[in-house]
């Protein structure tokens, strides 16, 4: 079930009525039965998979929580990690690997033979096998008791408004608040209801109507020169942001909605100063995971240089490997990952070079400089995240700058789609997210007379309804 | 929660009130081509049985030559209910069923996104609603369930109608595709004689179609099947003519949609697709729809067909009507 279908909008209300109708003792059975539901209409089959890794990790956890020792845990957490890792692998990264090892075969005429599995990706297994990993894990660690209610662990698995595209929850965040006892509160309610609408905004308005031009671009970048690749680029960086943050805003405001706190995913990351603030604000559930599970466990900046280097690389590698099985994803983790260790062995003459300019005597152009560049290289690598291929982002990067008196020639004309629209929905969305950046938009709006807050509300779902896309388009982090 | 849900409440009510408001303020256009549906609609009233009644989408508009077809068959007047084929098979035909009357030959032509994603209709259904509005009660409870899914498009057809007409005085639609240009038949003439264009660069199934086959269609179609025999009238089912290079590249939709017809459909099925391919020069500004010579070449080939099933009906009246099938 997508959240920008029919369905859930019936789907929704009518999971929070029941909620607030029951007795608390019963919720669970309610949120656990909504979320499969909500994953079955997807596809039923592949709830298997959820049921597979809850039993494994409710029982590993059960049984780390019996021992003291470390070692005697650690059988257990190496059964978590190969069954939820062997699951990712088997449906998102074998016929990657397989098709990379029968290419490399090929390359030496040697006869290889192993057949595809042809099978469909089961939406949101990247999030949920990491979401239940890091219980696991902190079991392991001794920072999480083992939870013994095995309903309330499964919904903390499969807990519907983040279970197919994040945030990815920790179990010491999420799980105490499912045996809290949440009572109707208006303002919570009308609260989360309008991030959600702010959610639909930035991905019915924005990212859907920016998603025409884009796909016709980037699937067909050998018809194209010069500005329409460059357009659709920059219209790409906005398209992923607001189609994955709006994601995040409407399951932040669906959860809310019913009393749980999910965590903030972005904070205005094109705003950010540098790379590293970058992966500060950006999908901050799932960097903040690959820093506490993988990046500090590989001894993080606490080791040689060099090492550190290597930690880096490995992690942003990692990372964009997570994001999907393609040459493409591995390159842009590893730009990113190049970026930090760019920056950090700059550092020195970069500094000299801001001394030199004097730009530290004009913070607020130095700030404007570094926001500016930090948003060109992740743009840069956005090429990468979306092409089709390598050698597709490679062309489209080669095309980008040519064209001669033909560079301006405008892009293709896509029905349904309107540049200005476009251009102006962008600027409207990061003028708000600069007024944000020094004040909260819901404290504004709530602090106002009742007719404005109606007539903001009123204009928000008109806008939804009169330029968003109702075309169903999947969230882009779904594949992941 | 009592207060949530009365503020709720007058908010859905404010907002739909708006958009009944934006929808009655700018009324489909009196010389549109969606508002043929209209005469159309006056045609199935009052013309006399038998009547041979072609059913379709636009390729039935802008390529059947009533008159010819006429001057063959004199003892059935021939009416085109061709329109669009977004507005789905089932209303096409639940419409056309509400007006049969023994002797009536249904001739169904319909475009190959009738099987996938337009079986049940889109919104185009909607702006049929709106000129016609007797005509809701022939659209069943899932059709009106798909259409709601598609509400917001249809609104925001409307409010764009009225942007454009009111404040950028700009027509949004084709300045021949009008109503005056459909001749007494329905068929629509306003394109015969203006210039084609290459239609190979027109998939002939869109990004967004022929993803969705849809199964019911079959079930569907014998149950019509089955109610118009029962009123004295007939039916058959012909595929479209379409751009040998359209064929070849959306082979395997087509041939899907055959393949699953010819096994167990009652309606007699008069060609096979691959038998009604043609020059895309033929064509004049989409997939189905033939130019002036277009229409010379595909009037011939349905007389034909149709001759060779009424006289195959006239020596050996068949009690299982699928022996007549036509498999060349």
């Amino acid at each position: 079930m997508l959240f920008n279908s029919l369905h859930y909008l019936v789907f929704f209300p009518v999971v929070v009525a029941i909620y607030f109708s029951i007795p608390h003792r019963y919720r669970w059975i309610l949120l656990l039965s909504a979320s499969y539901y909500f994953y079955m209409c997807w596809k039923a089959e592949y709830l298997f998979l959820i049921l597979i890794s809850t039993a494994i990790d409710y029982f590993c956890g059960l049984q780390m929580g019996k021992r003291v020792k470390r070692e005697s845990r650690r059988k257990f957490l190496i059964l978590s990690l190969f069954t939820n890792l062997g699951l990712l692998f088997s449906f998102k990264y074998f016929n990657f690997f397989n098709d990379s090892m029968r290419d490399l075969f090929n390359q030496f005429n040697i006869f290889y033979n192993i057949p595809a599995f042809d099978v469909l990706l089961p939406v949101g297994i990247s999030f949920y096998t990491f979401q239940t990993l890091s219980y696991t894990i902190d079991v392991y660690r001794g920072v999480k008791k083992p939870e013994r209610h095995p309903g309330i662990f499964a919904v903390y698995v499969a807990f519907f408004p983040q279970l197919v595209a994040g945030p990815i929850e920790r179990s010491v965040r999420l799980m105490p608040q499912f045996y809290e006892q949440k009572s109707f509160d208006y303002q919570r309610v009308t609260d989360g209801l309008k991030i959600m609408v702010w959610g639909f905004i930035k991905k019915l308005v924005i990212a859907d109507h920016l998603a025409m031009y884009v796909n016709q671009i980037y699937n067909n970048p050998g018809n194209y020169t010069g500005m329409p690749l460059l357009l659709a680029t920059y219209f790409f960086a906005f398209q992923i942001y607001c189609d994955f943050s709006g994601y995040s805003d409407i399951a932040i405001g669906s959860a809310k909605v019913m009393g749980y706190d999910l965590m903030q995913n972005f904070r205005r990351p094109y705003f950010s100063r540098s790379i590293s603030e970058f992966w500060k604000r950006w999908h901050i559930s799932l960097s903040s995971w690959f820093r506490d599970y993988l990046y500090i466990p590989l001894g993080g900046n606490r080791v040689a240089k060099w090492r550190w280097y290597y930690n880096l690389l490995v992690v942003f590698i990692v990372s964009g490997f997570w994001h999907g099985a393609n040459w493409t994803f591995l390159f842009w983790g590893a730009l990113h990952g190049s970026y930090l260790v760019l920056s950090i062995i700059t550092a020195k003459i970069r500094y000299r070079i801001v001394s030199f300019l004097g730009l530290v005597n004009t913070p607020i152009l130095h700030k404007v400089i570094k926001v500016v560049i930090t948003f060109h290289l992740a743009l840069f690598a956005w090429v990468f995240f979306r092409a089709n291929s390598i050698s597709d982002a490679f062309l489209i990067l080669g095309s980008m700058f040519r064209g001669g008196a033909n560079w301006f020639k405008p892009g293709p004309k896509i029905d349904g789609f309107d540049i200005n629209l476009a251009i102006i929905s962008i600027l409207v969305m990061e003028a708000i997210q600069l007024y944000q950046e020094r004040a909260s938009v819901l404290e504004f709006i709530n602090s106002k007379p009742v007719l404005i807050r109606w007539a903001i509300y009123y204009v928000a779902v008109m806008v939804i309804l009169l330029f968003g896309t109702f075309e169903e388009v999947e969230f882009i982090y779904f594949q992941f | 929660m009592a207060k949530l849900i009365l503020r709720l409440s007058i908010f859905i009510v404010l907002i739909v009130t708006t958009i009944l408001a934006l929808i009655l303020i700018s009324p489909p256009r009196a010389d549109s081509y969606l508002m043929a549906f209209k005469n159309k609609q006056k045609l199935l009233r009052e013309t006399p049985s038998p009547r041979m009644i072609f059913v379709g989408g636009s390729g039935l508009a802008y390529g059947l030559d009533s008159e010819m077809i006429g001057s063959h068959f004199e003892r059935y007047n021939v009416i085109n209910t061709g329109l669009a084929y977004k507005i789905g098979m089932r209303f096409m035909l639940e419409n056309v069923k509400t007006h049969l009357k023994p002797g009536d030959l249904v001739v169904l032509i319909p475009e190959y996104q009738l099987f996938y994603e337009y079986f049940d209709g889109s919104i185009t259904l909607f702006a049929i609603v709106e000129i016609e509005p007797d005509v809701v009660e022939s659209i069943s409870f899932s059709q009106v369930f798909s259409m709601l899914d598609e509400f917001p498009q249809y609104f925001q057809r409307h409010f764009n109608f009225l942007v454009n007409s009111t404040i950028l005085n700009k027509s949004m639609a084709l300045s021949y595709e009008k109503v005056s240009n459909f001749n007494r038949y329905g068929d629509f003439e306003g394109h015969l004689g203006l210039k084609s264009v290459d239609i190979t660069k027109i998939p002939l199934f869109a990004p967004d179609q022929g993803k969705e086959f849809d199964k019911d269609s079959k079930d569907y179609l014998n149950r019509f099947y089955g109610d118009i025999r029962e009123k004295g009238a007939d039916a058959v089912l012909i595929f479209p003519l379409i751009s040998g290079f359209h064929y070849r590249t959306h082979k395997e939709k087509i041939d899907l949609v055959y393949d699953f017809l010819k096994d167990g459909l009652n309606m007699p099925i008069l060609n096979t697709p691959q038998e009604f391919t043609a020059d895309s020069r033929l064509f004049f500004n989409q997939k189905y729809h033939m130019n002036i010579e277009g229409r010379k070449y595909y009037n011939p080939l349905i007389i034909n067909k149709l001759k060779l099933y009424l006289s195959k009906l006239d020596t050996q009246p068949a009690t299982d009507r699928t022996e007549l099938f036509i498999e060349n």
